[in-house]
């Protein structure tokens, strides 16, 4: 199992991978709901569905070299469309949507490429 | 000298003392007096006064004294009528020293104002006039708020014409001959400033002027440079790829950890940039680098701030402007303009510094206030931005060397290092390729 991603949809000119995400990773619906009661009680919602678009978090430890690759990548592609095929093999086409990216320092890691353990997260939103 | 019994008289008439007789038989009188005048008490007293002056006299054959009297002055008089020699050099060292120490910040002053004069009625005779001055001012401890060091030089001559020259920083040299003579002034003045914002002006006024001289010699010379410490050319890049790939490539575990994206498929959409195909090459080594940081950015260094290695946790932040719509329908759309601004910024924790580096940092943020700076990071890395949040303050987190500091630096990195100080005569590249690469399946 990898993660890759690939952009810009539908050019693919760029393939990346990387490990799995790590534990704790979320996959939700971007739906809202609004509830509304009206004075004899009842209770009226409004949806918006949004064609059951899904955001996902990924949060990754990867080597120093690699999150430079992913920096390099979203640098290219931050508002452009992209290709995920994750950790379970799924496949997503959407955007990154969290900002800034922030890329954290974690500590040593001295068979790594890079002697160093990075961690980063990911929000991802599919487009439709 | 010859004494007798024989009365004899002096020049005026007047009787010398009784039972001493002086023939002058001898054109030379020297008189050495050596003379320690002290006062001491042991009482109490309201006021003590003690002056010494000295005043030592040779007579001639005609009377016409010569008297001087000063305290803590020196004057020496010979008897010939019409002419005399004056030498008088003094030198005063005056020197302050003042050491810094904790909590105590004020700067050290030494003003030293030095008036030599030399007069003489006849200016047939030479005059020899020496001033010797020092004039220090040190200010010793790790920090120099202010030291101030002022130099006032009045030096006078005055002449039977009257003429008076009084300048400050000036050196004025005169031949006070009534009728004729000749005028050299030579004044050489070097001004030199190392700093990076050259701004380097020196005036400089000449001037000889002559009502009766015949000739006048007017010799300037000035020295005005500017010296940059470095003169960095700027690399002029420019390369055309053109390429067409195809690219297969097989996942391995182990080509997840290495910098490895892999372009290809097709070049038909030219509006994006592909990411680099290589890994930026690391220009330093993280065992051994430091956590510097100069200010001016792209300038000669004019202030310098060597940190160690910063704390894991460092945090690298990109941050894009981008435009997020959902439609109607509920579909995502993003936009953003390649002009748009991004923000890459830098935050770090610095932990284990002692007092005088915390307090140099400290320093170093007030002098760079606002101001671009240019940071080497531990890995060698250059980045060029603006402290964004100066006012952290520095935390002893326990005795010694238990200082913190935490700082963001908003900016952007340089892929490569140092603009060159060397012409780069590389410029122009253009490289075409077409090529089919099949990593193993």
């Amino acid at each position: 199992m990898s993660f890759q991603m690939r952009g810009p949809f539908p050019y693919m000119s760029t393939t990346s991978t990387f490990p799995s995400p790590a534990f704790s990773d979320s996959e939700g619906l971007t739906v809202t709901v609004n509830r509304m009661r009206a004075i004899d009680g009842t209770l009226y919602t409004y949806v918006h569905s949004k064609s059951g678009r899904r955001k996902y978090i990924w949060q990754f430890e990867l080597a120093k070299d690699k999150a430079i690759e992913m920096r390099e990548f979203l640098d290219a592609y931050f508002s452009r469309l992209i290709q995920i095929t994750d950790h379970l093999d799924a496949v997503h086409v959407g955007y990154v949507t969290n900002n800034p990216f922030e890329f954290i320092g974690e500590g040593r890691a001295n068979d790594w490429p890079g002697n160093e353990s990075v961690s980063v997260t990911l929000e991802f939103e599919e487009k439709s | 000298m010859a004494t007798d019994k024989t009365p004899v008289w002096g020049d005026e008439g007047f009787p010398l003392s009784p039972g001493f007789y002086t023939i002058i038989d001898t054109q030379v009188v020297e008189s050495v007096l050596a003379l320690t005048d002290e006062a001491r008490t042991i009482e109490r007293h309201e006021f003590v006064a003690h002056a010494l002056s000295l005043v030592s006299t040779s007579q001639a054959a005609r009377v016409k004294e010569w008297s001087a009297e000063n305290v803590l002055a020196l004057v020496q008089a010979a008897s010939p009528t019409t002419t005399a020699d004056i030498e008088h050099a003094m030198t005063v060292d005056s020197l302050v020293q003042a050491i810094n120490l904790v909590g105590d910040r004020q700067p050290v002053g030494n003003i030293l104002a030095l008036t030599q004069t030399v007069f003489s009625i006849s200016a047939s005779a030479p005059i020899e006039h020496v001033l010797g001055l020092t004039d220090e001012a040190i200010g010793v401890g790790p920090h120099k708020r202010t030291v101030n060091h002022w130099l006032a030089i009045s030096d006078h001559i005055s002449t039977p014409h009257r003429r008076f020259v009084e300048d400050i920083l000036a050196f004025v040299q005169f031949l006070p001959t009534p009728l004729t003579g000749n005028a050299s002034d030579t004044l050489v003045l070097t001004d030199e400033a190392s700093i990076t914002n050259l701004a380097h002006e020196l005036l400089l006024t000449h001037v000889a002027i002559g009502a009766k001289l015949y000739a006048i010699e007017h010799d300037l010379g000035i020295t005005d440079s500017i010296i940059l410490t470095s003169d960095w050319v700027r690399r002029i890049d420019e390369t055309l790829n053109i390429g067409h790939a195809l690219t297969w490539f097989r996942d391995n575990p182990c080509d997840r950890k290495n910098y490895t994206p892999f372009s290809g498929d097709n070049t038909v959409n030219t509006t994006f940039a592909e990411p680099p195909s290589s890994i930026p090459p690391a220009v330093g080594d993280a065992t051994t680098d430091r956590l510097v940081m100069y200010y001016p950015s792209h300038a000669a260094i004019a202030r310098q701030l060597t940190l160690r290695a910063p704390e894991f946790q460092d945090r690298d932040r990109s941050a894009y402007t981008r435009v997020t719509r959902e439609t109607r329908g509920g579909t995502l759309v993003v936009y953003s303009d390649p002009v748009w601004p991004s923000v890459r910024s830098l935050a770090v924790t610095v932990t284990g510094l002692d007092a005088t580096e915390a307090e140099a940092y400290l320093t170093f943020m007030y002098a760079t206030l606002g101001k671009e700076i240019e940071v080497r990071d531990w890995e060698g890395r250059l980045w060029a931005g603006v402290i964004t949040n100066p006012e952290n303050p520095i935390t002893q987190d326990g005795p010694g060397c238990k200082y913190t500091i935490a700082f963001e630096l908003e900016g952007k990195k340089f892929e490569t290092d140092n603009p060159t100080q060397e012409a780069d005569t590389s410029g122009f590249v253009l490289n075409l390729s077409d090529s089919a690469t099949v990593v193993k399946v």
